[in-house]
């Protein structure tokens, strides 16, 4: 199977992309034919109210969820077209996840939750670095009930970016999170994509993290009802929410 | 209203929780199915047995006597708090049946009625009584083996005189329930029967004209018997009394309430064992219930339920899987006692065997359930009364988890994140983890144990007929004879060589204790019936002093170098006093042994025998068959081969259903613990194992989290249920011994084996049957939803 994605190619294509939950009249179309492309190192905020089918792109991005009909390519893969074994190499090799509630196993240390990716990644940055990435080299040995919500979503960052993966796809990263806890959460992500040129999704319903992206995309009704490109990024210490 | 809506979630959760609510009720039923077969079919025998010797009379005391005039009865009538005497004559017989080439042995009796009062009467179930002294009532059990019908002709050989005798009837006997020849294990009615005559018929053969060998005794109730048998004892000396007993010495009722020994101790043993179980799953899944209830709980409280409401709803939920336990339980246990009684019943001969059980199993096994079940929901229930409306209705914090103490240990650098999950977990939980533990490791001794009975037996048989008694037959007489005899026996057809024994009744006393045994005198150079000591090796007899065997040296408190007193009930009636020089192994009854010339010096007679042991060759059995019919000295024989392979067709036909049964029963406790604990284990952990999968950690590997924790749980359990199985092996080895056998505590590997691997395959259906929820892990869900 082939995800080393080739040099010239965009991150992802999406065509058609469609995705309906139920049959007969209780039918959801989360996803309506939606096309989008990504381009590698670009960071995307995608806006939009609940059930506008934001959430539902993301997990279909990320190999958790199958579109109902429409194709996505990773590079030159088809990753519509795998099975679930493939999928989770997919996930294993390329994918990174920041989720709203962290996510961290409750029995593993700040560290041994980011060896958890590095473990089965093939070429891990170190736990301590990726901690220290995220401002939490004094708490690697801290357990999740021993750290605070930012501190934990900064461990889920470290985490995510650990393995370095080509994408990260993060769903209201800062959504459980205070605004000053956000900001440093929101710096992490930001990092990973200026210094590691990591391509970062990011859901989010706050309207003025949309600043710190490339490109922003509002999502209504299934589909993507605007875009914009920002002139300029901001940096996530000049936004205030 | 609100109670249709509680009504309704009980029944939500019921259904969402109907896996491990069922493999909880299951192992509940396990332990009330166990109580309502032992103490149903322990009520029923024991019910009958009273019944049956109420209204057929059997006598409270027996006592046997060379001859006595019939006015003797009178005299012992007379003795204070004896209430009705019947003299009888009893013998030993051979019998010929037509078609059946081997000799069979017979306990011939009069039939009561002649003199004295009905005492140890016959159940007709046939047929008629006797009338001419040719007629013959025989023992049901005996006729049907045998194809015999009403009408059929047998021969007797009652004392050395041929005899036919036509059968005019079947019948069962009090005194006969378990129809066994003494010195033998399990019965065998082919091979061993009672004939009933009358009188006339046997005052000739036995040479009893106006006498009697045999009087049976009833006393008034609240005598205290042992005050009587003095008495009668007394009086019988003169007669060649040879000890009179109670009723508990009576072989039959022996058997019989060794059997009801053996359900109590099942009864006591087994249940509690399940329901202690049943109560460590209920509390582990009613905890995980009051935790995932939290907010619920919390709306509740908030909107004004009362504390006993939410008691109420979590003690329902319990109390309910518990029903369904019970429920099963009670018609698993009438279907397992139905089918033990009737195994009873064909060994135990009842005019009327059905398995009953009283009301008050049923109220005991629901009010055991109930409050194993209430003890396991205690503190669960407890936490959710205590959950405050406002904490309940906040998202619980993450699981603290600590590193220090025991905990340290995953810290180990060469674990891997997944494995540290696992030490983690089960380090965090550490009451849950030891009680798993706890749980499988009882499964395995159950295991164990279901298969230690088939050891011991194996280990019985080995030492009866490959170590202690190597002769091919054991030839009985009518009397003790020269031992000229001997040459005669041994120029018998078939007979290689011929060992010759002699025994005597006595009481053997030391101090405080006593008991009455036979005293066997054997030969010094005896090869073929050996004493065996405790390494099994064998053990020549010593030229002078008494050997013991260890329960009989047990009972009297009497080590080597002890004096002990033999007062021989026959003969001459010597009082004896020997110096025990060794004591002996022995599994079968409690007997005592001494040179064969020595006894026969002390006995102050020439030298005489009661009988031998042969060496046979199996090439001429049928000729031996013959020639034992037409000697009338001889009593009864007895062929090992028939003997072990009676016993070991018994023990094929009646251990290998329980067996099956028992291991059935353990795999549903260990299946009961390990589903419950990965049920559990899965609903904490279904949001960890779904961020590993969305990781990209490949199925089997989150599989290995799962499967992990459960296998440390298992593995750990092996040595402790080894232990446990030692233990509960050794206890039914005690409690299931009497003195009529010593059961032998051993338990083999293959055992051992058979019991580790029956949890592992168990843990792992279990296993497998949760496993499949991963296949199902829906990987978005679990991870928008926050616990």
């Amino acid at each position: 199977m082939q995800v080393e994605q080739p040099v010239l190619l965009p991150a992802f294509r999406a065509i058609g992309l469609e995705k309906t939950y139920g049959e007969g009249p209780t039918t959801v179309h989360a996803l309506r034919g939606l096309d989008l492309v990504v381009e590698r190192g670009e960071f995307i905020v995608l806006l939009g109210p609940s059930g506008s089918g934001k959430s539902t792109l993301l997990h279909i991005l990320g190999g958790l969820d199958r579109a109902t009909a429409g194709q996505v390519w990773f590079g030159d893969t088809d990753i519509t077209s795998l099975n679930d074994a493939g999928l989770t190499e997919f996930r294993r090799k390329s994918v990174g996840f920041v989720f709203q509630f962290y996510n961290l196993v409750a029995g593993l240390t700040a560290r041994e939750n980011v060896q958890l990716v590095t473990d089965i990644a093939d070429d891990p940055m170190p736990a301590a670095e990726a901690l220290a990435m995220v401002g939490l080299t004094e708490r690697l040995d801290h357990f999740p009930a021993q750290l605070s919500g930012g501190e934990q979503q900064r461990v889920a960052i470290a985490r995510a970016v650990a393995k370095r993966p080509e994408i990260l796809l993060c769903d209201e990263p800062t959504g459980a999170l205070d605004s000053a806890t956000g900001t440093r959460v929101l710096r992490a992500l930001v990092d990973a994509n200026v210094k590691l040129g990591t391509t970062v999704l990011m859901v989010t319903h706050n309207l003025s993290v949309a600043d710190l992206a490339d490109r922003v995309l509002r999502f209504a009704d299934g589909g993507i009802g605007h875009e914009h490109r920002n002139a300029v990024r901001r940096a996530p210490e000049d936004i205030s929410w | 209203m609100t109670m249709r809506m509680l009504d309704l979630k009980l029944l939500r959760d019921l259904w969402r929780l109907r896996g491990q609510s069922l493999a909880t009720a299951m192992v509940i039923a396990a332990g009330i199915a166990l109580h309502v077969m032992a103490s149903g079919a322990l009520g029923s025998i024991d019910a009958s047995r009273q019944a049956y010797y109420d209204r057929y009379r059997l006598a409270d005391v027996f006592v046997t006597v060379k001859r006595a005039p019939l006015s003797v009865a009178a005299q012992v009538a007379a003795i204070p708090g004896v209430r009705a005497v019947m003299p009888r004559i009893t013998g030993a017989a051979i019998v010929d049946v037509p078609g059946v080439a081997e000799p069979v042995n017979a306990l011939v009796h009069s039939l009561p009625g002649a003199h004295g009062a009905l005492l140890n009467m016959v159940h007709l179930v046939r047929g008629r009584l006797p009338e001419r002294d040719d007629e013959a009532l025989v023992s049901e059990a005996f006729t049907r083996k045998n194809g015999l019908t009403g009408g059929s002709h047998i021969f007797a050989i009652l004392n050395g005189k041929r005899q036919a005798l036509h059968i005019v009837g079947t019948a069962l006997s009090p005194e006969h329930v378990f129809t066994i020849a003494p010195g033998n294990l399990v019965n065998d009615d082919r091979r061993y029967g009672v004939l009933w005559l009358n009188r006339t018929a046997l005052e000739a053969a036995f040479d009893q004209r106006g006498a009697f060998n045999e009087l049976l005794l009833r006393v008034d109730s609240g005598m205290p018997v042992a005050g009587i048998i003095a008495a009668v004892d007394r009086q019988m000396a003169r007669h060649g009394g040879t000890g009179a007993y109670a009723r508990a010495d009576l072989l039959s009722d022996k058997f019989l309430r060794g059997e009801i020994d053996q359900l109590a101790t099942i009864a006591r043993l087994l249940p509690p064992m399940f329901l202690g179980v049943g109560a460590f799953l209920l509390w582990v899944m009613i905890g995980r219930v009051v935790e995932s209830d939290r907010a619920e709980i919390g709306l509740l409280k908030a909107f004004g339920y009362r504390n006993s409401e939410i008691a109420g709803q979590y003690s329902r939920l319990v109390i309910a899987i518990s029903l369904v336990g019970v429920a099963l339980g009670c018609g698993l246990g009438a279907w397992l006692g139905h089918g033990l009684t009737s195994i009873y019943a064909r060994f135990y001969q009842f005019p009327v065997l059905v398995f009953r059980i009283d009301i008050q199993s049923y109220a005991t096994a629901v009010a055991l359930t109930l409050a194993a079940a209430l003890v396991g929901a205690w503190g669960p229930v407890r936490r959710a009364v205590a959950l405050s409306p406002a904490v309940a209705m906040q998202p619980p914090a993450p699981t603290v988890y600590r590193s220090d103490g025991l905990a340290a240990m995953a810290q180990a650098e060469w674990l891997d994140a997944p494995s540290r999950m696992i030490l983690r977990h089960l380090l965090r939980f550490r009451t849950r983890t030891l009680l798993s533990i706890t749980g499988i490791a009882l499964a395995t001794g159950l295991s164990i144990v279901a298969n230690f009975n088939m050891d011991a037996i194996g280990k019985l048989v080995d030492f009866i007929f490959n170590y202690a008694g190597r002769q091919d037959a054991t030839v009985v007489l009518f009397e003790a004879r020269s031992t000229n005899v001997l040459a005669d026996l041994s120029h018998l057809p078939g007979v290689l060589h011929a060992e010759p024994f002699r025994s005597v009744p006595a009481t053997l006393r030391h101090g405080q204790h006593q008991r009455r045994e036979a005293l066997t005198g054997i030969a010094p150079t005896a090869v073929l019936s050996r004493m065996v000591n405790d390494r099994w090796q064998p053990v020549t007899v010593p030229p002078h002093g008494v050997v013991l065997s260890d329960i009989l040296a047990k009972t009297l408190d009497a080590v080597p170098g002890d004096q002990v007193t033999v007062d021989v009930l026959e003969g001459r009636r010597p009082s004896l006093s020997l110096r025990v020089v060794s004591v002996v192994r022995t599994y079968e009854g409690a007997p005592a042994w001494i040179d064969l010339s020595e006894l026969n010096r002390l006995l102050l007679e020439p030298p005489s025998i009661s009988g031998a042991y042969l060496r046979i060759d199996p090439a001429r059995t049928d000729a031996l068959y013959r020639a034992v019919k037409q000697r009338p000295m001889i009593a009864g024989i007895s062929f090992r081969a028939d003997v072990l392979h009676n016993f070991e067709q018994q023990v094929r036909d009646n251990m290998g259903t329980f067996r099956i049964y028992n291991v059935v029963l353990a795999s549903i406790m260990v299946i009961g613990v390990v589903y419950n604990n990965a049920r559990l284990s899965f609903s904490e952990r279904a949001r960890e194992l779904a961020t590993m999968r969305v990781l990209g950690y490949r199925r089997d590997e989150v599989a290995y989290v799962l499967g992990g924790e459960l296998l440390v749980l298992v593995l750990a359990s092996l040595l402790p249920g080894i232990g446990i199985g030692m233990a509960l092996a050794w206890y039914v080895a005690q409690a299931f011994s009497s003195d009529i056998y010593t059961v032998p505590f051993f338990v083999s590997d293959a055992t051992i084996g058979l019991a580790l691997a029956t949890t592992l395959l168990a843990a792992l259906g279990a296993t497998i049957l949760v496993g499949r929820r991963l296949d199902r892990l829906d990987l978005v869900r679990a991870l928008k939803s926050r616990e």
